[in-house]
């Protein structure tokens, strides 16, 4: 067994090999998902969070999470929320939570939204359902647990039995470093994709890229202002909006 | 790999009974696995040095009893784990904590448990056969992966067990069993998430002295305890989420206590690898066994925190306790087959 003072060690030597991130190139795919707002998987977890778990979650308005979404970042109303998640990349920093949940983060700087999660967590979300948890967005591989706050709901990103191609050679879709883009549709559309996926007849939109992490903060240096002026707006309206 | 073949047909499954092996699925948190594995992996490990198995071989882990299984090849087992168990075999009891020969024909039953205690692991000699998934044999149901199909066990499954030679029947002395009961003290150490920047040290005294219920929504992904306001160091989590138990998500390490809002939860081996919530403390490895039998709806937990020192010097206690060498042995004619 490691001693603890080796590990430390260990993981310190680790951490000063690091190169800086700005010099860093990575492999980093651009995938396209296809995403149904307010569908009816994500409603039915929130019916149950309020039937069994919290009646009373102020994030809880019209059998849904948008409203109070659309409040806590000081939108106008749901398609304005929806604009902002359709209208980045979204970067996955690490896989975790369950088998092949990515953690999105937006790369556009001007589309960073955030939300409180649920309290007490709920005890059961749809595989396929997305969410956002602080300023993270993420999408539900298995039906589990969960605390984000849901939004919409997409294709299958984990199938340990690989009924689809796309999953015969690793059961996760999406990799730390992929970016995904959500394009809207409607949920008939959306359940007709994901019949599709089981039958592996379904297309994934997934292409081959490099991510320059300089190349990256090059192209945002001008938006980083209005972006600064944005978050100034949704802090306001977080402080006025309760939270669960 | 050696040959195996029908040992235990499952006639009653019970309410949760599935395949585990120990430590589980290890070294897949960053894909976001955790390693499933039995949640008293103490009891589950003694099972298994009863039964002269390798600690890594795969056994079952019954929640709340109740099941029976008829036997299909003579065998030899041993049942450990929760009192007030009621193990039959035939209709007469079987002794736990103890190697047992079991005969082709017979039927193994498990009543319910009456407790103290929650789950009882059943070890067969020569391990349960189930195909290796990233290198374990655990169940772990959310993944949808290990044991039989990812799930728990149903009626008209057959459990496979590996060939074997002839063991050594043995009986785990009464000072090395475990001590069951409905108020436990949990061993912890602080953090990772427990600085004076997020909880103040009234909240530690608080989280250290507070007698914490079980709430009746426990499993093998989490121990649930009784809702909570602690004072907390500052008023909002910021960006993280409202609540002040809010943070960057990040990775969990298995047996964290996390303040989920205002509830508690002692991350089991089906839980998540990584969420947005502060963990005030970590179960030490040699307290985790206690998480698997603390009785959801009816029993107590308090945390005490021990130094790393303490830690190892419970871990070394651990290990002797599930070296069979310390086992009292038995005539050989109580497990002859």
């Amino acid at each position: 067994m490691l001693s603890q003072r080796a590990l430390v060690a260990a993981l310190d030597e680790l951490h000063e090999a690091q190169r800086p991130v700005r010099s860093l190139v990575l492999a980093s795919r651009n995938i396209t998902l296809p995403i149904a707002f307010d569908d009816s998987a994500s409603r039915e977890a929130v019916r149950r969070y309020a039937a069994t778990t919290r009646p009373d979650a102020p994030n809880v308005r019209h059998g849904s999470n948008i409203d109070y979404l659309v409040e806590y970042n000081g939108l106008d109303d749901p398609r304005a929320f929806y604009d902002v998640v359709l209208g980045t990349a979204w970067w996955n920093a690490y896989t975790g939570f369950f088998p092949g949940l990515p953690f999105l983060y937006p790369l556009d700087p001007r589309h960073a939204i955030t939300a409180p999660r649920y309290n007490p967590t709920r005890s059961w979300t749809a595989a396929g359902t997305v969410g956002i948890g602080g300023p993270c967005v993420a999408i539900y591989p298995v039906e589990s647990v969960g605390s984000y706050q849901l939004f919409g709901r997409t294709v299958p990103v984990y199938d340990h039995l690989g009924r689809h191609a796309a999953f015969r050679d690793d059961p996760l879709l999406i990799r730390p470093g992929d970016r995904v883009r959500f394009h809207e549709v409607t949920e008939q559309q959306l359940l007709n994709d994901r019949r599709e996926v089981l039958e592996n007849r379904y297309s994934y939109d997934i292409r081959d890229d490099r991510f320059a992490v300089a190349e990256h903060l090059d192209q945002i240096a001008p938006l980083v202002e209005p972006a600064q002026r944005l978050r100034t707006a949704r802090e306001q309206a977080r402080q006025r909006t309760a939270v669960p | 790999m050696s040959e195996s073949w029908p040992a235990l047909e499952v006639l009653v499954p019970g309410l949760e009974t599935t395949i585990q092996d120990y430590p589980g699925r290890l070294g897949h948190q960053s894909r976001g696995f955790f390693p499933a594995g039995p949640t008293d992996d103490l009891a589950f490990r003694m099972a298994n040095a009863l039964v002269g198995n390798d600690m890594a071989d795969a056994a079952l882990e019954i929640t709340t009893g109740r099941c029976e299984f008829r036997v299909r090849a003579d065998s030899v087992v041993a049942v450990t784990g929760a009192d007030g168990a009621g193990i039959s075999c035939n209709g007469r009891a079987v002794p736990m904590w103890r190697t047992v020969a079991i005969a082709e024909g017979d039927v193994l039953t498990c009543a319910a448990v009456r407790g103290p205690g929650f789950r009882l692991y059943l070890a067969v000699a020569g391990g349960i056969d189930a195909p290796v998934v990233m290198g374990s044999r655990a169940t772990y149901p959310v993944g949808g992966i290990g044991g039989i199909e990812g799930r728990a066990l149903i009626r008209g499954d057959v459990l496979r067990r590996f060939d074997t030679a002839p063991r050594v029947p043995r009986r785990v002395p009464h000072d090395l069993r475990p001590r069951l009961t409905s108020e436990w003290e949990i061993e912890v150490m602080r953090g990772p998430h427990a600085d004076p920047s997020l909880l103040t040290e009234a909240d530690w005294r608080d989280f250290t002295t507070r007698r914490w219920r079980v709430d009746l929504s426990s499993d093998r992904g989490g121990v649930r305890l009784n809702p909570h306001r602690f004072t907390w160091a500052r008023a909002s989590g910021g960006v993280a989420g409202g609540h002040p138990s809010n943070i960057l998500d990040g990775q969990f390490p298995l047996g964290g206590v996390a303040a989920e809002g205002d509830v508690l939860v002692i991350l089991g081996p089906d839980g998540p690898t990584a969420d947005g919530f502060c963990v005030l403390a970590t179960v030490v490895e040699a307290g985790r066994w206690k998480t698997g039998q603390v009785r959801p709806g009816r029993d107590a937990i308090r945390f005490r925190e021990v130094s790393l020192d303490e830690a190892l010097t419970l871990a070394r206690r651990v290990a002797y306790a599930t070296d069979p060498a310390h086992y009292e042995r038995l005539p050989s004619h109580h497990a002859a087959r």
